[in-house]
């Protein structure tokens, strides 16, 4: 890894939690270096599938927690 | 013109005032995300819909009580109770989870896709399944830090209080996830690209 980047830097900056200043460092080491790009890129690519993971409760699940809200609804 | 959505703070406020239907928005918003964070910590389809509904009783009772002020981050809370009710679980059982392989692919299914090319969206839910099963292979405590900045848009600052470890410890968890997730998909010779 380029020295003016690390690893921990490039995941912060990955999720859009750097500094002004590391923002810059990131995006230099980034530009300048094709390691530091290639894991970037591969750490965009997975962390973009996995916000796309998605499990659906089935519906009656919806359906019980809605009506313990109308059974309970002003006894609190 | 774009119909503007309706907040998650004027819901919840309209569900404290008497307004069920607010509380059914809330959850169909949400159920997605939350029902996907449970299932990857435990990855057991029946003990998700429990801590789910459990989860989701805790919300109404909380915020009937008046003791909700989160100040705009209902989906970060709701996870904290999920991720307490999951650690309450395993407290329970006296371990904490071992990781295991499943086969159950069925279950699943992704978010609708926008893609018209049929070929594509087999290999984009093939890539989702893939993902799915390597984030399960990961040790518990990344895959925690993998579902509160992925699913609860938590920050690291937010989910090392949560956690009870320093921001630097769940940043290193979070590294060790991403670097493990690219090594697997190396070594399986997974290929990720949709064309």
């Amino acid at each position: 890894m380029n020295e003016s980047c690390t690893l921990n830097d490039l995941v912060l900056y990955l999720h859009n939690e750097t500094t002004i200043i590391q923002t810059v460092e990131v995006q230099n080491a980034i530009d300048n270096d094709e390691e530091v790009a290639e894991i970037f890129d591969d750490l965009k690519k997975i962390t973009g599938y996995i916000q796309e993971i998605s499990i659906r409760p089935a519906g009656a699940l919806r359906e019980s927690i809605l009506n313990y809200a109308r059974l309970t609804a002003g006894t609190k | 013109m774009c119909k503007q959505q309706v907040t998650d703070n004027e819901l919840v406020a309209r569900f404290i005032k008497g307004e069920e239907s607010a509380l059914q928005s809330l959850i169909i918003r949400h159920e997605r995300k939350i029902y996907t964070s449970i299932y990857l910590l435990v990855k057991d389809r029946e003990l998700s819909d429990d801590i789910f509904q459990d989860t989701f009783i805790k919300v109404i009772n909380t915020l009937r009580s008046g003791n909700y002020n989160e100040e705009g981050k209902f989906l970060s809370w709701v996870l904290r109770i999920a991720h307490n009710l999951v650690i309450d679980h395993f407290r329970s059982l006296k371990k904490m989870p071992l990781v295991h392989d499943t086969e159950e692919y069925s279950i699943f299914d992704t978010l609708p896709l926008m893609d018209d090319n049929i070929e594509d969206k087999i290999i984009l839910e093939q890539i989702h399944k893939q993902i799915r099963v390597l984030i399960e292979e990961l040790p518990y405590d990344q895959r925690e830090v993998v579902i509160m900045r992925h699913f609860g848009n938590m920050s690291f600052k937010e989910i090392s209080e949560v956690t009870g470890v320093s921001i630097n410890t769940s940043l290193g968890r979070m590294r060790y996830a991403l670097i493990n997730l690219r090594k697997l998909i190396k070594e399986k010779d997974l290929y990720l690209n949709v064309s």
